[in-house]
């Protein structure tokens, strides 16, 4: 397919670094990227991003790169309590100027292999989302199902929207 | 004999003080048994969310002749578009059970969320089986979903995790 990147000799996937926070940042703080996510404000952006790839030190966050540059990230957040320990929660994002090439679902295979590989103890893995999501699409072509949703628990320039849980049973 | 409601329930703001009570009833296997949590470093853990919850006074105490006998915590959300709506979390005390406590922090919770906060959506979250299920339906609380496998048990067995809310807005609270 000629727009996908994930063919290019210059596509790779590596472990998530703290160095790739900005990038992170600059594509959450892109509008049309941050009605999707948690975050309100650019202070509020920048705690939720720091704390999401604050999980990159337990190798457990992906980072896509193209022409030497991160284009995406895919992060497994662990849980912190043994009874809870066999669940996980989904973080991604694509870089806004290349999304729709190949990158979300690249790094969704790859950060599930990394769950079933290396770590054991996670059985399933779970992602919140708000209703209309690109993302989605993507997760459901990956074999993620719709199990909650809750509506009018997000309220964007539009109306009031559902947040949405979708999950995948890893074993 | 029918255990009689305590006459005179206070309420009033979760203080640094109150943590000592809900460490003492959450290390009660059978409470904890309906929390995430199963070890004391967990609990400790846990306590400092509610803390940090209560020193923004959006966590309270119930009371009884001055002493603590159950708490509620609203995880006020700093995000403005999901501002409208907030989980919270309660414990009563094992020895204050059936004595109209659970009732009365919750019925407090819900007003303060919706006149204080502004909340529309309040809702919680409950392991299937817990006996509170009921004081939750009693208030008006319904299920809108549910999640299967949450709890691992060290038995290898499993419990769902129930999900219940109300709209405030729609409510007389």
């Amino acid at each position: 397919m000629s727009n996908t990147l994930t063919e290019e000799t210059t596509y790779d996937i590596r472990y998530s670094t703290i160095a790739d926070e900005p990038f992170l940042k600059e594509w959450v703080l892109v509008p049309e990227m941050r009605k999707w996510y948690p975050p309100s404000s650019n202070i509020d952006v920048e705690g939720f991003v720091r704390n999401w790839i604050g999980f990159s030190r337990y190798k457990c966050s992906l980072t896509a790169v193209y022409n030497s540059l991160p284009v995406g990230v895919a992060t497994i957040f662990l849980m912190p309590y043994v009874k809870v320990a066999h669940l996980s929660m989904l973080y991604i994002a694509v870089d806004p100027k290349l999304q729709r090439k190949g990158i979300g679902t690249s790094l969704l295979k790859n950060i599930l292999h990394l769950a079933k590989t290396k770590f054991p103890r996670i059985e399933s893995m779970h992602v919140e989302l708000f209703e209309n999501s690109p993302l989605i699409g993507l997760l459901e072509k990956s074999g993620f199902k719709k199990i909650i949703r809750q509506e009018n628990y997000v309220k964007l320039p539009e109306g009031f929207r559902a947040r949405e849980v979708l999950e995948i049973h890893l074993r | 004999m029918a255990k009689e409601w305590y006459s005179d329930i206070k309420i009033r703001v979760m203080v640094d003080a109150d943590l000592f009570y809900l460490k003492k009833w959450l290390m009660d296997p059978v409470v904890l048994g309906w929390f995430p949590m199963s070890n004391l470093a967990e609990v400790e853990d846990a306590l400092k969310v509610w803390q940090a919850y209560a020193r923004q006074s959006s966590a309270f105490t119930a009371e009884v002749n001055g002493i603590p006998c159950g708490v509620v915590n609203l995880y006020i959300q700093p995000y403005e578009k999901t501002k409208q709506q907030c989980l919270f979390a309660i414990v009563v005390g094992e020895e204050h059970r059936g004595k109209g406590v659970g009732t009365r922090l919750l019925t407090y919770v819900m007003h303060e969320a919706k006149h204080k906060f502004g909340i529309k959506l309040l809702h919680l979250e409950v392991y299937e089986g817990n006996p509170a299920y009921h004081l939750y339906y009693r208030l008006g609380f319904r299920e809108y979903g549910k999640h299967e496998r949450f709890l691992k048990e060290a038995d290898g067995s499993y419990h769902s995790k129930v999900l219940m809310q109300i709209d405030l807005e729609k409510s007389e609270v």
